[in-house]
């Protein structure tokens, strides 16, 4: 019998001292390990460093728990089938969280979003602000921070406007049925190449898209960089406005031709 | 008359470089401060101040075209006409791209101005690049003065015969000369393709046109390439 077993035999308390000792420094070790991974230098988005950072402090910390505990003489054979049966439980009980859970790790590895991409989750279109375990959460353009599951994340289309540097612009435009398609379709295309932003390859295309009830349908797709998206978008469809408006081609308004059939 | 307004400038009062496709207008508005405007035609675009103590004189020179409403590393330019090259051999065209303009005080360059700027992508838009353009059509109009010439030697190392319709140049290392004509000069281009759709374009550190004897760079060239893998 060596002294420790002895001590602990004869003086219980200190087997409790000793537990929380040994919780301590497997405590203080979880947060060396976890500065450790901090500073390694993996190829991974900070946020995946910072959740693995969180997951090597839970899994120490729950260690050196375990240990503890052993220490202190609890029988750790009773408490890891008890933790089973709990496991089972909370896994049925908490079902929506632990796929959150799953989902969080399916988003981390992939890498189908970081922080700061500008994207659209099902309604909700803002700039990614963090990616947890848990949820993700994004800074909507009003300005408002909304916390979205990651099961709901990952369940539905994710649109990730920032993994493009350069993304399409389509504008519909009516022109009357009296108008030269022809005169129109040069005026915008001279709008579109007096445009900078507007990228010359590839390049713009300008169609005839269908006859309508009260104009012909011209379709404009053009490319653009991403960021600058919005604000090419809106001053082309101006420009082209001006531009048609002072070569006389008319934008018409929905009209009807009506027959009045007299009736005798 | 034509205008080209490469030169050095003492800016007393107003001061008006003259390239006669734009103009860039110096205001002095106090002892440490000028302020820039560009007009073309007839608008005006603002440029922001610039500090310019008085007695210190401005400069205004060519610039590789790498400014404009975004920033980019690459240069497109859209070949006049198709190039189709024999296996093992090569060809030498030589075209011309459109210049930006530097305003520099003491050698240090203050702003950069795209003359005329268009842009294009390159790839892909998720693995591709975006490139500052440029096409016979859109230096028409040009002066000489704002258009440098480029040589590009392209040569097929490919078993079989190539087409070529567009270089990608990293502009960041393309030298810029300003020979007595004052009509730009790049440093040259080499284009070695092994595919189809798979070229090396490597800057070169001599200039593309003789330039005159003792004419420095006025901006240095440096050697660097860039593999055109989404096509030529």
């Amino acid at each position: 019998m060596d002294v420790y077993e002895w001590l602990a035999g004869n003086v219980p308390v200190l087997r409790y001292v000793l537990a929380v000792v040994v919780f301590a420094i497997f405590f203080y070790l979880s947060k060396v390990a976890a500065k450790q991974v901090s500073k390694l230098k993996i190829v991974a988005a900070p946020e995946i460093l910072h959740n693995i950072e969180r997951v090597v402090r839970v899994a120490v910390v729950a260690v050196g728990g375990l240990t503890a505990l052993s220490v202190a003489g609890v029988d750790l054979g009773g408490l890891l089938v008890a933790a089973g049966f709990a496991g089972l439980v909370v896994g049925l009980a908490a079902q929506q969280t632990l796929s959150s859970l799953f989902a969080g790790l399916t988003l981390l590895l992939e890498g189908r979003v970081k922080v700061g991409d500008s994207v659209r989750i099902g309604s909700d279109w803002g700039l990614v602000e963090a990616i947890g375990i848990m949820t993700t959460q994004i800074r909507l353009w009003s300005g408002e921070v909304v916390t979205i599951p990651n099961s709901a994340v990952v369940s539905g289309p994710i649109y990730n406007y920032s993994r493009s540097i350069a993304r399409r612009a389509e504008i519909g435009i009516g022109i009357s049925y009296s108008s030269d398609i022809d005169r129109a379709i040069e005026i915008i295309r001279a709008v579109l190449w007096e445009n900078e932003l507007v990228l010359a390859e590839p390049e713009p295309v300008v169609i005839v898209d269908s006859l309508g009830e009260s104009s012909i349908n011209l379709k404009i797709l053009f490319w653009t960089p991403s960021q600058e998206f919005w604000t090419v978008r809106r001053t082309v469809i101006r420009d082209i406005k001006k531009a048609l408006e002072s070569a006389g081609i008319e934008i018409p308004y929905p009209q009807r031709v009506v027959w009045l059939r007299e009736l005798r | 008359m034509v205008y080209c307004g490469y030169g050095v400038y003492d800016v007393v009062g107003e001061v008006v470089a003259d390239f006669e496709y734009l103009s860039l207008v110096f205001t002095r508005l106090g002892p440490d401060l000028v302020r820039l405007v560009a007009r073309v035609g007839n608008g005006e675009v603002p440029l922001g101040l610039l500090n310019v103590p008085a007695g210190r004189f401005v400069e205004v020179l060519p610039h590789p075209p790498v400014g404009g409403g975004v920033r980019v590393d690459y240069l497109m330019v859209r070949l006049a006409e198709e190039v189709s090259i024999l296996p093992g051999e090569s060809a030498v065209l030589d075209q011309q791209v459109p210049v930006d303009l530097v305003v520099r005080v003491g050698g240090v360059p203050l702003r950069v101005v795209p003359v005329k700027a268009k842009y294009a992508l390159y790839g892909p838009p998720d693995l591709g690049i975006l490139c500052r353009y440029s096409s016979t059509t859109l230096i028409q109009g040009l002066p000489e003065c704002l258009r440098a010439r480029v040589r590009v030697r392209i040569s097929n190392s490919d078993r079989e015969v190539v087409r070529m319709s567009r270089v990608v140049i990293p502009v960041g290392s393309l030298g810029l000369y300003l020979p007595p004509t004052k009509q730009p000069v790049t440093s040259s281009v080499r284009v070695v393709v092994h595919g189809p759709t798979y070229a090396e374009v490597t800057t070169e550190l001599m200039p593309s046109a003789d330039v005159g004897d003792g004419v420095r760079p006025v901006v240095e060239p440096s050697t660097s390439t860039f593999i055109m893998r989404f096509g030529l």
